[in-house]
């Protein structure tokens, strides 16, 4: 599908867009050209970088990695969901004082960097004598601020559901609480389902700070393989697809999923008169 | 069964509703008729308190109509609503948004509820339609469903906030049909609306508002006919081009 930012263009423009494809093409594959070449005066593509690719061992180590990564990401993911939902609940309550603490709460962890609250678990609450194992003092880092995040995205999904399917669930009887759950929420998850998968895209990408705990994730893993080689560039070269495979695998499941659920949903013009 | 008393009404500066007094007994059919902003959408909403009052009364059956909690919705679950914009369940099939009312406040069972519901849909014509979503609908069929959906509540009452405005014209009367055949059934109806032939067929009274305020009321065709006041001739001649 095309963008639709920008009409159809016409032939004086179409001649410019050529133009522009063929002069940006050739600078691009300069770049790339001379990267390459830099690489190799430097003896990166040198065998000695590169033969434990060829090794099982090698490949082994790696997957352990991302098993920890897969672990820590999704543990996050589930945990920020559940606390997202509920910080929202708080954010839209009726009651003054739960939405203004919620409103904190909320802007408190979408606001600090996931790394410095790690350094917060890692740090500070031992010295308080709480021991936690480094999976957990970086995964509920990453959790907490995802969840700041999740609870806004889940309240601007609330928010976007048309008020005229509230009003038909309430004179249809049903008590607030009940609108909520099974009309309210359901529609507001499917519009938001883009937003959350892209906020379980940071959530993969927030793992990679395990080295802060010495946590083995794929990362972390990563920079083993670097000093046993000494190999830097193609270690990360490597895990660095690794990453972008990954987090490309997770937006196409979402393009598709927003796709299904879309065309369920969609709605004629709602609109009330006074 | 629906009875207001010096209702009173303000959206922020604005006096919507201005001392509104109205008794609609069991089995009438009220028509509440008048140019836009004049209220009586609101005042609509007011009987079952999607719109909250200033001050003034509202009686169903003799008992003032509850502020909140379980009991508000008991009594919204006896009084149906059918809106200008249809507003079916986005997320539920045809059978699911009219079984959601006897499953979810009247705790009926499922089976049960879906045969009463396809029976309803037969009623009103889309039958074939209940296992789509509602956006897959024409207009006119989301408006007979959304009535099916009020009906099995068994509504003692039923309130329409213009029910055939957001239709296009070809689709009007299959709604229309539905709503006289509901109130031939002596359903007590209250309805906000400006289709004329539908008023001077089935309904009991008419009752003009403009302003915030009830300025005539009285019998659909006497009103129609001979207007009394100057504002209830002004606003007929405007809507007779149609």
């Amino acid at each position: 599908m095309r963008d639709a930012l920008f009409e159809a263009p016409g032939p004086k423009t179409k001649r410019k867009i050529l133009v522009g494809t063929i002069i940006s093409s050739i600078a691009i594959a300069a770049i790339l050209v001379w990267v390459v070449l830099r690489l190799y005066q430097m003896g990166q593509f040198d065998a000695s970088y590169w033969y434990f690719f060829g090794q099982w061992s090698t490949w082994r180590f790696l997957l352990q990695g991302l098993a920890g990564t897969a672990e820590v990401a999704v543990t996050a993911g589930v945990i920020a969901l559940a606390l997202g939902i509920l910080f929202m609940f708080g954010r839209i309550s009726k009651n003054r004082v739960v939405s203004g603490i919620f409103r904190v709460i909320i802007n408190f962890f979408r606001g600090i960097p996931s790394l410095l609250l790690i350094y917060f678990f890692f740090l500070v609450i031992p010295s308080y004598g709480i021991k936690m194992p480094a999976f957990w003092m970086l995964t509920l880092p990453i959790s907490l601020t995802a969840s700041g995040v999740l609870a806004e995205v889940f309240r601007a999904g609330v928010n976007a559901v048309p008020k005229g399917q509230r009003e038909a669930a309430l004179s249809l009887g049903m008590t607030e609480g009940k609108v909520l759950r099974k009309i309210i929420l359901p529609q507001a998850i499917r519009y938001v389902i883009p937003s959350l998968i892209s906020q379980l895209v940071v959530v993969v990408k927030d793992t990679s700070v395990a080295y802060v705990v010495s946590f083995p994730d794929l990362l972390q893993n990563a920079r083993v393989l670097i000093s046993n080689y000494d190999s830097l560039v193609s270690v990360y070269f490597v895990v660095a697809i690794i990453y972008i495979l990954i987090n490309y695998a997770i937006n196409e499941l979402a393009v598709r999923m927003a796709r299904q659920s879309g065309t369920k949903v969609v709605t004629r013009a709602q609109e009330n008169p006074v | 069964m629906i009875e207001l008393r010096h209702v009173q009404k303000h959206f922020g500066d604005l006096h919507v509703l201005k001392d509104i007094n109205l008794k609609v007994e069991k089995g009438e059919v009220v028509v509440l008729i008048g140019p836009s902003g004049s209220g009586k959408s609101t005042l609509c909403r007011t009987i079952n308190r999607l719109e909250t009052i200033d001050s003034g009364e509202i009686l169903i059956d003799g008992k003032p109509l509850p502020q909140e909690g379980k009991e508000l919705a008991a009594t919204r679950a006896e009084i149906g609503m059918v809106f200008q914009s249809f507003n079916l369940f986005a997320h539920k099939t045809i059978l699911d948004n009219v079984t959601m009312g006897p499953v979810e406040v009247l705790h009926r069972d499922r089976k049960e509820a879906e045969a009463e519901a396809m029976e309803l849909l037969r009623r009103v014509g889309v039958a074939e339609q209940a296992k789509k979503v509602p956006a897959q609908l024409s207009g006119g069929q989301q408006q007979r469903v959304a009535i099916a959906r009020s009906l099995a509540m068994h509504p003692k009452a039923m309130l329409f906030d213009e029910p055939t405005s957001a239709l296009d014209p070809e689709m009007i009367n299959e709604v229309l049909d539905v709503m006289v055949g509901l109130a031939r059934e002596g359903m007590t109806m209250v309805v906000v609306t400006h289709e004329m032939s539908f008023a001077r067929r089935v309904s009991d009274r008419v009752e003009f508002m403009a302003d915030g305020q009830i300025l005539e009321e009285g019998d659909p065709n006497e009103f129609f006919d001979h207007p009394k006041t100057e504002r209830a001739r002004e606003f007929l001649e405007s809507i007779k081009g149609h």
